[in-house]
């Protein structure tokens, strides 16, 4: 019956589809490929971009999942297979998911973070611990007309895998953030634990534009690139997302995480450890009912058999008796 | 001569019926469980849905089965869900708000390629939820053993890791429920006590512990809602009661502001399979 609902929703046919194969699932916990989670806060289509972009790239092989939602995120943040995550917080409103983003670093992930994901309001500590720009401000490019879109120039400040065959460039992105004393004017300077490379800074303020950094995970920070999906607007995502500056930052941001994350392993073999426990304790369950099934059976043909037995005896009894043995003595 | 012969055919038929009361009859598999009581003492609204009184008062959650054959194991899982889509009126359109639910769908997409057997549990999640006005079917989600092993557990309590979505009767998706696995939302503040009985011995869990030490603090309640009896003999008798307090504020993770609806889940396994899921709808 239910199959027969569904059909009008294809989302949901393919959610039943995939719950019925459920019981088929294999067990090769570990072999299976890395998941690249893309968080993209209320823009699905770009995040189907960036998706596009990495797999052109073909540096990263794995299977990829978008979501806008944060606490479908947060499901998701702890699934064993995500080996690279990618943030995209558009807006710069706050968004509960610092810690899991703190946590997902301080185990080894690999991170990506675009737009406001180094916001202070927005990340809160992740914005030092994981993304360490703890931005509070941030600077508007120049809006070029003849183009439609908002312009920022980044140099490269110290020599990085992220700027290999980038070099200086001009970034279509509205805003860039930064971490600004309101008062002075001045940039504040971030003091991360780990080891921190600016690989790029915006011109004219120039603040640190794009990060890369390391301690127990490893992290690149793109302080820029908002989008949205207003069609002829200035911040419209396919702006940057087809323009080969924006493409060859990211799939070299997430080259350089994805070689650098050191969860995944780990993660995936003592997760697969527990899922082998808990999968054994299940077939011990069943393999003890299965056993108690099968006694049952025996008993219950045992009991069919005398049952038979004592009712082929009954009726012979009573034939012998009521039947051919009163024969007998009617005739003697 | 007579008499002897319908004697005979009496007595045949007497040892056929016997026999065939002992194939037929006897044999007869009865369900393992027998609920006996199951359900929320919460009153009506005028639309004759549960709904709970914003005033302080003690509400509480009942399930009473007996054992109707030895069982190797029977678990249940509590989940609490908020409405995370749009407003529960029935003939509302499907496609308003449907965008968590379309991230479910590739999320679980994705979930069940990873899936290992810690998952198999998703195998057969529907259930049915009546109310006065409408009927729905129900899926229900888990994902909470997915990320068992990796989140840790003063994080994993509060992933909302259990969903939902429900169908109205010409099938189409009507609402979608997210929440956590666990008794009655906010624990701490909302639930007053938990009374879990197995045939005589009986644990209660209270936020007032007396001095009798007949009652253990809601610290010592297991931080998942699941609850697990081994070897059960037949004619064995649960009880298990959950009482809140209506005027408690429920503070929602999930959704700020809290939605006016939740669903009450309670899944019933036996020997790791799928045997009942009891939903009730509650409005606050």
């Amino acid at each position: 019956m239910i199959p027969v609902m569904l059909r009008s929703t294809g989302l949901l046919l393919s959610l039943i589809f995939c719950l019925s194969l459920g019981p088929t699932i294999g067990t090769e916990c570990e072999q299976t490929s890395p998941l690249v989670l893309i968080y993209c806060q209320d823009e699905q289509g770009y995040g189907e971009d960036l998706i596009e972009i990495l797999r052109d790239d073909g540096g990263i092989e794995a299977e990829f999942l978008v979501l806008t939602d944060s606490e479908l995120l947060k499901n998701m943040i702890y699934c064993p297979h995500v080996k690279l995550l990618i943030t995209v917080f558009n807006e710069a409103k706050q968004v509960d998911l610092g810690e899991h983003l703190e946590y997902f670093f301080r185990t080894g992930g690999g991170l990506v973070g675009l737009g406001f994901s180094g916001w202070r309001a927005t990340t809160l500590n992740a914005s030092e611990k994981v993304y360490p720009l703890n931005a509070t401000s941030y600077a508007t490019g120049r809006y070029d007309r003849e183009k439609g879109v908002f312009t920022q120039d980044l140099y490269v400040d110290q020599e990085h895998e992220i700027s290999d065959g980038l070099g200086n460039f001009t970034a279509y992105t509205q805003k860039i953030i930064m971490s600004l004393d309101r008062a002075s004017g001045k940039l504040l300077p971030v003091e991360p634990s780990g080891e921190l490379t600016v690989v790029y800074r915006e011109y004219s303020k120039n603040a640190p534009a794009v990060i890369a950094y390391r301690d127990s995970g490893a992290s690149v920070t793109i302080g820029g690139f908002t989008g949205n999906s207003i069609e002829r607007a200035p911040t419209h995502y396919r702006l940057f997302t087809r323009e080969e500056g924006f493409r060859r930052l990211l799939t070299n941001s997430a080259n350089w995480a994805w070689k650098n994350e050191n969860r995944y392993v780990a993660t995936l073999s003592s997760a697969c450890e527990v899922y082998q426990t808990a999968a054994a304790d299940g077939a011990e369950v069943i393999e003890d009912v299965e056993s108690e099934r099968e006694k049952r059976n025996s008993s219950a043909l045992v009991r069919t058999s005398i049952v038979l037995v004592l009712m082929v005896l009954g009726i012979a009894i009573v034939i012998r008796t009521c039947f051919l043995g009163g024969g007998e003595k009617e005739g003697n | 001569m007579v008499d002897r012969k319908l004697a005979g055919i009496m007595a045949i038929a007497l040892i056929l019926s016997s026999g065939g009361f002992s194939f037929f009859v006897g044999e007869k598999a009865e369900e393992p469980v027998e609920i006996l009581n199951e359900g929320w003492n919460i009153p009506l609204n005028v639309q004759g849905n549960f709904e709970l009184p914003i005033t302080e008062g003690r509400y509480v959650y009942s399930l009473g089965f007996v054992v109707r054959e030895p069982l190797r194991r029977l678990e249940l899982y509590f989940a609490t869900l908020e409405n995370s889509s749009f407003e529960t009126d029935p003939d509302s359109s499907p496609v308003a708000g449907l965008a968590g639910v379309h991230g479910l769908g590739d999320l679980i997409a994705t979930v069940q390629k990873y899936s290992t057997s810690s998952l198999a549990r998703l195998g057969k999640p529907e259930f049915n939820l009546s109310t006065p006005g409408a009927e729905y079917t129900g899926l229900a989600i888990d994902l909470s053993d997915h990320v068992g092993p990796v989140a840790p557990d003063e994080i994993r309590y509060r992933l909302p890791t259990f969903h939902a979505v429900l169908l109205n009767s010409s099938g189409r998706v009507n609402q979608y429920y997210r929440g956590f696995p666990d008794f009655y939302l906010n624990r701490e503040q909302a639930i007053l006590d938990i009374t879990i009985q197995k045939n005589q011995n009986v644990t209660r869990f209270s936020k007032r512990v007396t001095q009798q030490g007949n009652s253990l603090p809601m610290e010592d309640l297991p931080p998942t809602a699941h609850l697990v009896f081994d070897e059960l003999e037949k004619e064995d008798q649960i009880f298990l009661t959950i009482a809140i307090d209506s005027s408690r504020p429920e503070l929602s993770s999930v959704i700020n502001p809290p939605k006016e609806a939740v669903i009450h889940l309670v899944l019933m396994y036996i020997n790791e399979e799928h045997q009942s899921t009891m939903a009730s709808l509650i409005y606050r």
